[in-house]
């Protein structure tokens, strides 16, 4: 059974992302009509995602809301070449995804980054930054804002690819074939890709880990 | 409860959420938002063509010589334009008059036929304004295959009639009517009649061109053709006449020119002193 990950829960796959592509497909086929105000709803419903993807991959907030635009812009133009091969998701990814490597293969040399504030309300967050120390006030703050720079210090750490799929795997929670499908490349790869990067990673975030 | 949270083991997994939990402030979505549509409509009014793109990649770097190409372009073609263009194309004021004198004169000649059993001279009338018709004036000046302009062709009319517009319209204000030929005279009585009958659709008639033609167009002496004609035994004399003149001009040039040619100065002033001879109290002149 395919087992997808999506923001802490587990989710049994199948069913949800069917009903989740056909819904996708019923909306872009009232676009592909002429509808074009439709379209707001399928941005309402991924800008989120998109743009967390693309912010974990350059690191930087300005260069992702840009490209997550253009991604949003490409897709409107060329809604009409989109036959439903794939779902919707899959296909928006794939075009975010060009998109930035893309931009990260043009400017390989900048390294601009900024760091977005961590929703400290969400339960998996506030548990998990608990469970790294035990400060309060101002210590804990510094110790959480040099954690976030430490984190995207070692995913910049990673190649391109690498990172692209750290980030769909464990950020955005895509399963393996999913990420194949959006990468254009074999599930094997996908796993390799990520194995390697996970091993790096843990080498570079030693300090923060406690077994 | 606390002091579990605080021992539970972190795994590289754990970290990795966390930066799932990083999100940007509403107001950064509202900024976003506000972007997307813009570029949205963009992109749906104007799509860039290839050829934009390539303009804003060339022209910054190729300024100078771009905008120097441009000048030479505009001023060749200017120049070119200006050698090209017929000397009696018209101008646009002279096609819209055209066209609205086709109009009014067709409803003119429509009132003329009406009235054409009170006039023994109908036929000069339908030649005269016939030849003025609106058909043809309107379909010349509309029509962009036909390249004759309206004022050429009026002017052709005028020429083929021996008339001048001005002249038939503004006969019975300036000119006397012995000035005018026998045409014009008779188109110049028509009108009358016709202002006599509809004067306030022969004011229209005049208005509705918008143009005031008697200022515009200058009145001018008619000459009627047929007394500029000269006859062929005329025209035989003045030939034969001309000729002679001129042989018999050429002949005493080539003459006078050969003597001169001959007699240097020196020997007439040589010859001069041979001919005369003075002996006492004698003269002798040589022949």
């Amino acid at each position: 059974m395919d087992v997808t990950k999506v923001f802490g829960k587990t989710l049994v796959s199948s069913p949800e992302r069917k009903q989740e592509a056909d819904s996708d497909m019923a909306i872009v086929r009232v676009v592909q009509a002429g509808d074009v105000a439709a379209f707001d709803q399928l941005i309402l419903k991924y800008r989120e995602r998109v743009f967390g993807i693309i912010y974990n991959m350059t690191a930087n907030r300005e260069d992702a809301s840009d490209l997550t635009q253009d991604s949003f812009i490409k897709a409107f133009q060329s809604i009409n070449r989109f036959g439903g091969q794939s779902s919707f998701f899959t296909w928006l990814y794939r075009i975010a995804i060009n998109s930035t490597l893309s931009h990260l293969r043009k400017h390989r040399l900048r390294s601009f980054f900024s760091l977005e504030t961590i929703d400290e309300d969400a339960p998996v967050s506030r548990e998990l930054i608990a469970a790294l120390t035990d400060k309060s006030g101002a210590d804990r703050d510094a110790f959480v804002h040099e954690l976030k720079e430490k984190l995207n210090e070692a995913m910049q750490k990673l190649s391109i690819k690498h990172r692209t799929v750290v980030t769909l795997f464990e950020i955005d929670g895509l399963s393996h074939q999913e990420i194949a499908e959006v990468m254009e490349c074999s599930v094997g790869t996908v796993r390799s890709r990520l194995h390697y990067a996970k091993q790096l990673l843990q080498s570079e975030l030693q300090p923060y880990m406690r077994k | 409860m606390k002091s579990n949270e605080h021992n539970r083991p972190v795994t590289l997994e754990d970290l990795l959420r966390l930066k799932r939990a990083e999100k940007p402030s509403s107001t950064f979505w509202t900024r976003f938002e506000s972007e997307l549509r813009a570029k949205q409509l963009a992109a749906i009014v104007e799509k860039n063509p290839w050829w934009r793109r390539l303009l804003g990649e060339v022209v910054p770097r190729h300024r100078f010589s771009l905008s120097a190409t441009a000048i030479l372009a505009v001023t060749v073609f200017v120049v070119r334009s200006n050698d090209l263009a017929p000397p009696e194309s018209p101008p646009a004021k002279a096609m819209a008059l055209a066209t609205s004198l086709g109009a009014s004169v067709d409803r003119l000649g429509a009132v003329l036929r009406e009235q054409s059993s009170a006039f023994s001279d109908d036929l000069t009338v339908e030649s005269g304004f016939a030849a003025f018709s609106a058909g043809s004036i309107a379909a010349s000046a509309a029509d962009p295959e036909a390249r004759e302009p309206a004022a050429v062709l009026l002017a052709k009319e005028e020429t083929s009639h021996g008339i001048s517009r001005s002249e038939a319209w503004s006969a019975d204000d300036e000119l006397e009517p012995s000035a005018l030929s026998p045409r014009a005279q008779t188109i110049a009585n028509n009108l009358a009649v016709v202002k006599e009958a509809h004067p306030e659709l022969s004011d229209r008639f005049f208005a509705a061109s918008g143009f005031d033609l008697m200022g515009v167009m200058p009145s001018r002496q008619v000459i009627d053709p047929l007394s500029q004609m000269r006859s062929p035994s005329d025209i035989n004399r003045e030939l034969a006449l001309a000729s002679a003149r001129f042989v018999a001009s050429t002949k005493l040039a080539r003459n006078s020119e050969r003597v001169a040619r001959r007699i240097s100065d020196e020997r007439l002033t040589e010859e001069a002193i041979r001919r005369f001879g003075a002996r006492g109290n004698e003269l002798s002149v040589k022949f």
